[in-house]
């Protein structure tokens, strides 16, 4: 099979889709601040990041976690890599960008969006299986939150210097 | 003798990372980022799909088996797609050479594939080098060159490239 349905249509399923169009109705009702194409190139950070990093470690050979009800990919792994990842990294750059927070700040505001996300992964662990941990733990997701996060400021920092001269909204504070 | 193939493995992937520096006139940064990402994008889903999903390879369990199946996933094949589409896109290449440059990324992909064959890295169960390996090559590079149109044309209206 090319893509596996879910084994049950249960509570990781619908907490995968009733949080993914909340978070995604949040997206669009706040006020617009990148481009398109910095959009996109988030996104897209995303999608390559989660996947590097899941399908070294979250498959075999060394499995120390896996995504929904088995190993094999499935739909809902598809729509977590390509939708449901997307607005918590964006609500992250996006708040960046506005507060713009310097020196120990911006410390506090990576490990305070690296604590959130842990918390919000323990919730979707804890009370809807949507992981499944094998040798994995949440203080290895919060070093990994942080890298990533650091990473993303990293991404946004390179996009918007590369379309400095066409920027839409990108430089305003 | 598996040793040697592994040392030359990892100077090819060395070359392969070096030649970004080349890439970089050719390419406009956001291009390049965003160009390996989705070849990155294309080859894991795909690697995953023909492994896990349809045991069509069944790929092996030891730990350093990760260094020839996934990275050189991760490395060699999205900046080797990229060169493909730089000879695609280039004007000084006319269409004899860029048939021999896609040629050769094929013949590159299927080495790979052969090597890791060889190493015992990998064990085709319904798989082949041709058709089956050729095509999902053609469905990444599509894939990888499609993308490219589509983000050219982006960055074309924004005046980023000419």
């Amino acid at each position: 099979m090319i893509l596996y349905p879910p084994v049950h249509f249960d509570g990781n399923e619908w907490f995968i889709i009733i949080s993914t169009l909340i978070m995604w109705a949040v997206v669009f009702l706040l006020p617009k601040r990148f481009s398109f194409l910095t959009m996109l190139m988030i996104w897209l950070f995303n999608i390559y990041i989660s996947q590097v990093i899941d399908f070294i470690i979250g498959k075999p050979p060394l499995l120390l976690y896996y995504v929904n009800d088995i190993v094999e990919y499935e739909y809902f792994d598809a729509l977590i890599y390509l939708v449901s990842y997307f607005p918590t990294p964006y609500f992250f750059v996006y708040y960046l960008d506005k507060w713009r927070p310097k020196g120990w700040w911006f410390g506090g505001y990576i490990l305070s969006w690296s604590l959130l996300t842990t918390g919000f992964e323990w919730i979707t662990l804890r009370f809807f299986h949507v992981f499944t941990w094998t040798g994995w733990s949440s203080l290895y997701s919060f070093f990994s939150y942080i890298i990533i996060f650091i990473l993303n400021v990293v991404v946004l920092r390179f996009v918007q210097r590369q379309q400095k001269t066409i920027i839409i909204n990108d430089n305003k504070p | 003798m598996k040793t040697v193939i592994v040392v030359i493995g990892i100077i090819i992937m060395i070359l392969v990372l070096a030649s970004i520096y080349i890439l970089k006139k050719i390419f406009h940064p956001l291009e390049m980022f965003a160009y390996f990402m989705v070849g990155t994008i294309f080859t894991q889903q795909i690697y995953t799909v023909i492994t896990i999903n349809m045991h069509l390879v069944k790929a092996s369990n030891e730990i350093f088996s990760i260094l020839p199946t996934k990275v050189v996933g991760m490395v060699v094949y999205p900046i080797s797609g990229m060169w493909t589409i730089a000879a695609l896109y280039s004007k000084r290449i006319n269409i004899f050479w860029k048939i021999v440059i896609i040629i050769l990324y094929f013949i590159l992909h299927s080495m790979d594939h052969i090597i890791r064959l060889k190493l015992g890295y990998i064990k085709d169960i319904h798989w082949s080098l041709f058709p089956q390996d050729v095509l999902k090559n053609v469905f990444i590079l599509l894939g990888t060159f499609l993308f490219s149109l589509f983000f050219r044309k982006l960055l074309r209206e924004r005046k980023i490239i000419s």
